[in-house]
């Protein structure tokens, strides 16, 4: 049973990395606690880190998804704001029901990741290239539909889903923890996701094994827009608006985490818990900043420094003993 | 005979736990051609990058051109004109030839302008001494492998190399293009260069060889003329076993629907009217020169460039594919030529690559334990060499990967299984093994396709050979006519 | 004629004089004075960020960091200048400020052996974070009364095509001197081969004896100080200093590398290509009113565009690898 459990931590391989990260998200926790306990620990904090992680959390596990298939999702965040669009305008404009509006919304996101997958499976379009032109149009599109403006408006039905709480803890948490446990399983329990490392980790040997890789790296986009959907509208539903560049930082925030949990953007590895244990480190270093009541923009500071150093400890980690073992192979 | 100009003195080198090389001596002289040959693994490209300064020796010295090193750096070697070729040939694929021959003797001379003028006729003048022609405009990228590889030995000429080591320079070359080398390089040695050359194919080392020193487990097992040996004593040397071969037994197909049988064949512009029938256990060779459409025919029999006309038939059911996942699904699997790149996922577990192409699932999911069940029988019944199922397939040597690659399609129990230069790169022992599976599985029924221009083992391994030429089957050759002479005339014929 | 679409330029140009022909049909006016200079002015920031770029891109790896590095240069030196600092002095602190956040770069991208995108993400990170919390964070409406002045200093002042006055500023010419050094840094000297041999294969090149390092810190100081020179144009020619100007606007600049045929795995691209882009970008821009499109459309559009060209090019360059190996049309006879 531990062995199973860790497996399903890790999903496999690099448990250095791993290690890492837990040391980095506990030892945040532990310098902000010590320095400003009543605030840091307070529950308003608490509550602040589960509201705000959920959005992060799944934009992050988006763009780990395609970097396992040694791709990369630029365009998550302006599928997240098209169908946060979408569905506020179906809202206000159209007076439609919230589940209506959601459904629609996501129908969208699915669509333009489906645009993504064929470009990226079927017309062998390099993932970066297809997905920072498709961002460019999504977001395009997005701001024609919105005017240039934010959607405001939005009915209390629908905003309250961000302030729900179920058993103490935000209903958006709880929906972050469902897509990670979601993801989590198709990664490590099906075909889908065993092909998926596949193809990130060779895509010529994926060829030569008769995986039909354009059909995986379709469903890998797919997926990744409509996770791209769900971080939208709860976006939408946090804001009480939808606009066409909300968040575009998110892009780069989201390589970030997925970088910092470990994930290897040329392809091969994914492990869930870490996107979400970084996307929440990434959180509680902010508010454990704020708590200090340090500017906002050393958050920004420290977070390029955080990630400066956890690839300087990959890389030299890491270096030791993959010296050693690289030249037995060669010899 | 004149002094060496390179030397390897006693030479040992330990990385971590394993011991590299153990006491090695050789030396290079001018206007030679030394020969190092060895299994995988032997020890062969450490010892080429100890004298071309990329390893630091553990203990002994490299002596080149009377100076005597410790430690020789890259860049001493390459001032003193030690060049090494390695495999990929370090070249730049985006630069042209030319770029790629004057680039970097401009870069070391501490050279700050750059004229296109000057480099092209730096590298024409190269080319010249060689005598060979490259073409030198267009990015070496889109020349052929021969090219490049000339393209590289130009280069190490361009900037006044007096010893070159070439690492197994052949592997890809077809019998024609070697010629083309051999013949550089015999002008190489004529104008007093020191060659070195690692191989490990038979034919070459006596053809090229005026001297041999044979490697094995890191340490010299002998030196000598190539006349001191016999094929049969030098793979004894370099195996430390006696050879062995197997018994052809004839098929027995009377009456069975062929395994698989191809007509019409044909994809525009590679390969037309390719007809050919396996019976089920039979192994059929396919010959023909790198280029001659022969890897083209059987990638569009196992779907990964699918042929635009014709029919298949795997035991006499017609099947259409457009993809390798309907050919497995029609029973054929395909060992693909080349094994890091195309065949294994090098950094993944190796029980992983295993069932990549035969992945057991139910409703959906993974199902672990019959996941676990096939990557120990394939491990079983391969007899693969492995530390933990979960370490990565890089960590196997060439002979036990190979052996992955195979159990991954004999998993599917197929009914036709094409094979790509099957031993490329494959030491002599493991290459009797992965033969022998085969001729074990042929005799179950399983139709077997190799495709090599490895003739002694085609010869010794089939029934049938069917000789490529221009993208056509040209002949067909069995039974007495099927010898070495025969089959290396009908595919070099033009 | 494959060759001819295969030429990113060529078909660039093409674009654009399909466009210019579309609108002046409509209004001949268009076709004029006024839409070049509004295309040049538009585009000359973007330019100098889109060369700056190409030059990392092409020795491989992918630059996020140009814009931090950019605005940071030119704020900073515009917020600690003097009310009478001179321009030279200006351009020359901002252009080296650039030049060292540029180092930086490279000393990361070297240290952690990480990739450049990876590298150049927490940079940018850092510098926007280090301006908003040590420089400030305030529109500094005010500029040095000699960066003013250059501001309104123009090259050619002509008629507008309607009314009033159409006019192009003389920065202009540091641009263009700009792209011409940097051409012919690439196509003249070793070290500018060199950095498309890195790009290329930088195992290759360094077993080539080329220095890896050296010429990757050579491309971000580079790099850099033409985003700190690109940074203080901008904030000349706006006539003012807005910390969040180029805020997000990372792709907008690689798209238009892109476009203009630069490969992004690294190993290709030129001057020419990456200027093509940023103009055609622009005079899509100038276009859609006319045209009778809201300028709101202008990212959609450039997005299509976007996807349009690489579709183009992913298309050619897989098409054009088959070598033909069936030589006689009749088949021969079989012997056996």
């Amino acid at each position: 049973m531990p062995e199973r459990f860790r497996k399903v931590l890790l999903t496999m391989g690099t448990r250095a990395s791993f290690i890492r990260l837990l040391v980095v998200a506990v030892g945040i926790v532990v310098v902000f606690g010590i320095l400003k306990p009543a605030v840091f620990l307070s529950g308003q904090n608490l509550q602040y880190v589960e509201l705000a992680s959920p959005e992060v959390a799944i934009l992050s596990l988006a763009m780990a998804l395609t970097m396992l298939t040694a791709g990369i999702d630029l365009s998550v965040v302006s599928i997240a704001n098209l169908s946060g669009v979408v569905a506020a305008l179906i809202m206000t404009n159209g007076h439609q029901s919230p589940g209506l509006a959601m459904l629609a919304a996501f129908g969208v996101a699915l669509a333009c990741g489906a645009v993504n997958g064929l470009l990226v499976g079927y017309k062998h379009v390099p993932p970066i290239l297809a997905t920072l032109a498709t961002g460019q149009l999504f977001s395009g599109l997005a701001l024609v539909a919105s005017g240039g403006t934010v959607v405001k408006g939005l009915p209390e039905p629908f905003t309250r889903l961000a302030l729900l709480t179920v058993a103490g803890i935000p209903l958006i948490f709880w929906v972050m923890l469902i897509v990670a446990v979601i993801i989590g399983v198709v990664v490590a329990k099906t075909p889908l996701g065993f092909r998926m490392r596949l193809v990130g980790a060779n895509p010529t040997a994926a060829d030569f094994s008769g995986i039909r890789r354009a059909r995986v790296l379709l469903a890998t986009y797919v997926m990744s827009g409509a996770l791209g959907g769900v971080a939208g509208l709860i976006i939408s539903a946090r804001a009480g608006g939808a606009n066409s560049d909300y968040g575009s930082s998110y892009v780069l925030l989201a390589v970030v985490i997925a970088v910092l949990a470990g994930v290897d953007p040329e392809g091969g590895y994914l492990t869930v818990a870490g996107v979400v244990i970084a996307a929440i480190a990434m959180q509680l270093l902010g508010a454990g900043l704020l708590s200090l009541s340090v500017s906002s923009h050393v958050v920004n500071i420290c977070q390029g420094l955080l990630l400066v150093t956890m690839v300087l400890l990959n890389t030299w980690g890491t270096a030791l003993s993959g010296l050693f073992q690289r030249r037995r192979v060669i010899a | 005979m004149s002094a060496p100009f390179v030397e390897a003195v006693s030479v040992s080198k330990r990385f971590g736990g394993v011991q590299a090389l153990t006491d090695v001596s050789v030396a290079f002289s001018p206007g030679e051609v030394h020969c190092i040959v060895g299994e995988n693994g032997c020890g062969k490209s450490t010892l080429l990058k100890v004298i071309s300064g990329a390893y630091r020796p553990t203990s002994g010295q490299v002596i080149v051109a009377g100076t005597a090193y410790d430690h020789l750096t890259p860049r001493q070697a390459l001032s003193a004109g030690v060049e090494v070729i390695y495999q990929d040939f370090s070249l730049m694929p985006n630069l042209t030839a030319a770029e790629n021959i004057a680039l970097p003797g401009s870069v070391a001379g501490g050279r700050r302008l750059y004229s296109r003028t000057a480099a092209r006729a730096l590298a024409e003048r190269a080319v010249v001494r060689l005598g060979v022609e490259i073409e030198l405009d267009i990015p070496v990228g889109e020349l052929t492998v021969a090219e490049r590889q000339l393209t590289a030995i130009a280069r190490a000429l361009a900037h006044e190399a007096k010893f070159i080591a070439m690492d197994e320079p052949t592997t890809a070359l077809t019998w024609k293009e070697v010629d083309a080398l051999f013949a550089a390089v015999g002008r190489l040695k004529e104008s007093g260069v020191a060659l070195a050359f690692i191989s490990h194919k038979m034919q070459e080392i006596f053809s090229i060889a005026e001297r041999v020193t044979v490697l094995r487990n890191g340490g010299v097992v002998t030196s000598g003329r190539p006349d001191e040996f016999t094929h049969a004593s030098l793979a004894e040397t370099m195996t430390g076993r006696g050879s062995q071969s197997f018994d052809r037994v004839a098929p027995r197909n009377k009456g069975r629907a062929p395994a698989l049988k191809v007509s019409g064949l044909g994809r525009d512009p590679l390969f037309a009217d390719v007809d050919l029938e396996i019976g089920q256990g039979e192994i059929v060779g396919l010959a023909g020169l790198l280029g001659s459409g022969r890897t083209e025919i059987a990638e569009a029999i196992c779907g990964v460039k699918p042929a635009q006309t014709g029919t298949i038939e795997v035991l006499g059911r017609p099947v259409e594919i457009k993809a390798l996942a309907d050919a497995v699904k029609a029973g054929i699997g395909y060992v693909p030529e080349d094994r890091l790149t195309q065949g294994l996922f090098l950094d993944q577990p190796i029980g992983d690559n295993i069932v990549a192409t035969h992945l057991p699932s139910r409703r959906g999911f993974l199902s672990p334990q019959s996941i676990e069940r096939r990557k120990a029988r394939v491990v079983r019944d391969l007899r693969i060499k492995l530390g933990k199922l979960t370490d990565p397939v890089r960590s196997l040597s060439g002979g036990n990967a190979q052996r992955v690659l195979l159990g991954k399609w004999l998993l599917g129990e197929p009914k036709v299984l094409i094979l790509n230069g099957p031993t490329v790169g494959v030491d002599v022992g493991s290459k009797f093994d992965i033969l022998g599976v085969l001729n074990a599985q042929s005799l179950q029924g399983l139709g077997v396709l190799i495709i090599s221009d490895d003739v002694p083992e085609l010869i010794s391994m089939c029934h049938r050979v069917l000789v490529v030429r221009s993208g056509r089957i040209v002949r067909e050759l069995s039974g007495d006519q099927l010898r070495e002479d025969t089959v290396v005339e009908a595919v070099t014929a033009s | 004629m494959r060759r001819l679409i295969a030429n990113q330029e060529l078909l660039l140009i093409g674009l654009m004089a399909v466009l210019l022909l579309a609108v002046s049909l409509k209004f001949p006016d268009f076709f004029g004075q006024q839409t070049l200079f509004n295309v040049l002015t538009a585009s000359m920031v973007g330019m100098l960020f889109a060369v700056g770029v190409m030059l990392v891109v092409v020795s491989g790896g992918i630059d996020v960091s140009f814009l931090a590095v950019g605005i940071l240069s030119a704020y900073a030196t515009v917020k600690w200048a003097s009310p009478d600092a001179g321009a030279l002095s200006v351009f020359a602190i901002s252009t080296a400020i650039g030049l060292g956040l540029g180092l930086i770069n490279a000393a990361v991208v070297i240290i952690a052996r990480t990739s450049v995108l990876i590298a150049t993400l927490a940079t940018s990170s850092i510098y926007l974070g280090a301006m908003f919390a040590f420089v400030g964070g305030e529109v500094i409406s005010i500029l040095p009364q000699s960066l003013q002045t250059l501001g309104s200093t123009h090259l050619i002042t002509a008629k507008g095509a309607v009314r009033g006055t159409t006019s192009l500023n003389v920065l202009i010419l540091v641009v263009i001197a700009v792209c011409i050094l940097v051409w012919a840094f690439l196509r003249f000297t070793v070290a500018g081969r060199s950095v498309f041999a890195v790009g290329g294969d930088a195992e290759a090149a360094s077993r080539a004896a080329i220095s890896v390092p050296r010429i990757r810190m050579l491309v971000f100081a580079i790099a850099g100080a033409v985003a700190g020179l690109a940074g203080i144009i901008s904030i000349t020619l706006s006539g003012r200093a807005d910390p969040t100007t180029f805020m997000g606007r990372e792709l907008d600049t690689l798209a238009a590398v892109v476009l203009g045929g630069v490969a992004i795995a690294g190993g290709k691209g030129t001057v020419r290509g990456a200027v093509l882009g940023v103009l055609l970008i622009s005079l899509v821009t100038a276009s859609l009113v006319p045209l009778g499109i809201p300028t709101i459309w202008q990212r959609a559009a450039v997005g299509a565009l976007l996807i349009g060209g690489i579709l183009l090019q992913t298309t050619i360059s897989r098409r054009q690898r088959i070598r033909p190996i069936l030589d006689a049309p009749a088949p021969e006879v079989t012997n056996a």
